[in-house]
C-alpha cells in the first residue's frame, strides 16, 4: 500500500500547532482517527428480518442436526433389513410352491404310468 | 419493561418468542463485529446466522456464571470468525466506500477523496494487528463497550484489557508513523 495519511486528516491539532506533515501524534488523536473510521454498521434490514423468520418459525433452519441423521440412519437400515426379510420369505414360498407343483406333476406321471 | 436477557434466556429453550426477543436486542452488534472482522456484508450475514443458530441449539445449557449473554454471543462470534479465517486463509477487506465518515469540513472533492484513502490506510494497519487487538479495537470503537464489557466477552480482567488497549493504540501509532514516513520517502523519489 503505497498512499500515506495525510496530516489534515490526522486533526486540527496537528495543523493548529504547524507541525510538520507526517510528525508524532499523540494517542487521543488515534483515538480520533479509529472512532472515524471503525464505526457502527447497520445490516440489512430485510436479512434481519429473514433471519428471524427463520431462527423463531423454523426453529433454527441449520439443517438436521448430527443426531437426527444417525436417527434417520438407523431408521433407513431397519426398513431395508425388514425388506429384505419380506424379500426373502417371499422367495421361499415361491420356490416351495414350485417345488409342490414339480412333486404332484411327477407323482401324477408316476400313478399313469403304473396303470 | 422489558424483560431482562437472562430471563429470556431462561425461556428461550422453549419459547420462540423469547428468542426471538433476544436475537432483536442482540442482532446489530453481532453483525457489527462480524463485519468488521471478515470485511464483507455477505459473509457477515452468513456468519451471524450460524452464530444466532448455534445460540439457538445451545441456550437450554447456558448457564448464569456472571457473564451476560451478549457476551456468550461474542465468544461465538469470535469463535466462528476464527474458524473462517482458518479456512479461507486470507486477509479481510474492508469496502469502506460503503460507511467511512468523513471529518467535518472536507467536502471538497479531493479532500473527500484524501479522507477516505487515509481511512482505508488506517484500517488496514488495524487488520495486520494480532487477532485479540483487532477483536479489542472493534469491541471498542464499533460497538461502543467499556473496558469492564470487553473483558467480560475476551475472559480478562479490566487492567488487562485497560494495558491491552495501551499497548495496542502505541504500536498502531507507530506503525501509522512508520507508514507516513514510507509515503514521504516515496513522494521526496518521485519528485527527486
Amino acid at each position: 500500500m503505497n498512499s500515506p495519511l495525510p496530516a489534515g486528516w490526522l486533526g486540527s491539532r496537528a495543523e493548529t500547532t504547524g507541525r510538520v506533515q507526517g510528525m508524532a501524534f499523540s494517542e487521543e488523536q488515534l483515538e480520533g482517527m479509529l472512532r472515524r473510521v471503525l464505526i457502527p454498521v447497520e445490516p440489512n434490514p430485510q436479512f434481519v428480518v429473514r433471519l428471524r423468520g427463520r431462527l423463531v418459525h423454523v426453529r433454527g433452519g441449520d439443517g438436521p442436526t448430527l443426531w437426527t441423521m444417525v436417527a434417520i440412519g438407523v431408521g433407513l437400515m431397519l426398513v431395508v433389513a425388514a425388506w429384505m426379510g419380506l424379500a426373502l420369505r417371499l422367495i421361499l414360498a415361491l420356490v416351495g410352491a414350485f417345488g409342490l407343483l414339480s412333486q404332484r406333476r411327477s407323482a401324477g406321471a408316476t400313478s399313469r404310468a403304473l396303470r | 419493561m422489558d424483560a431482562p436477557d437472562l430471563e429470556l434466556v431462561r425461556r428461550a429453550a422453549t419459547d420462540a418468542e423469547a428468542f426471538g426477543q433476544l436475537y432483536e436486542r442482540h442482532v446489530r452488534k453481532i453483525y457489527n463485529y462480524i463485519y468488521y472482522r471478515t470485511g464483507d456484508h455477505h459473509d457477515a450475514e452468513d456468519l451471524t446466522a450460524r452464530v444466532f443458530q448455534r445460540a439457538l441449539r445451545h441456550v437450554g445449557g447456558f448457564q448464569d456464571m456472571g457473564v451476560p449473554f451478549s457476551a456468550w454471543l461474542y465468544r461465538i462470534a469470535h469463535n466462528l470468525v476464527a474458524n473462517w479465517h482458518r479456512d479461507r486463509s486470507r486477509r479481510p477487506v474492508v469496502p469502506l466506500e460503503d460507511h467511512l465518515v468523513l471529518t467535518p469540513g472536507s467536502q471538497h472533492p479531493e479532500s473527500l477523496a484524501m479522507a477516505r484513502e487515509a481511512g482505508e490506510d488506517l484500517l488496514e494497519l488495524v487488520r495486520r494487528l494480532p487477532e485479540d487487538r483487532q477483536q479489542l479495537l472493534i469491541l471498542k470503537f464499533a460497538e461502543r463497550l467499556s473496558n469492564a464489557e470487553i473483558g467480560q466477552i475476551m475472559g480478562r480482567t479490566e487492567g488487562a484489557i485497560k494495558s491491552l488497549y495501551h499497548r495496542t493504540l502505541s504500536s498502531l501509532r507507530e506503525e501509522v508513523e512508520r507508514k507516513q514516513a514510507e509515503g514521504r520517502s516515496a513522494g521526496l523519489g518521485e519528485h527527486g
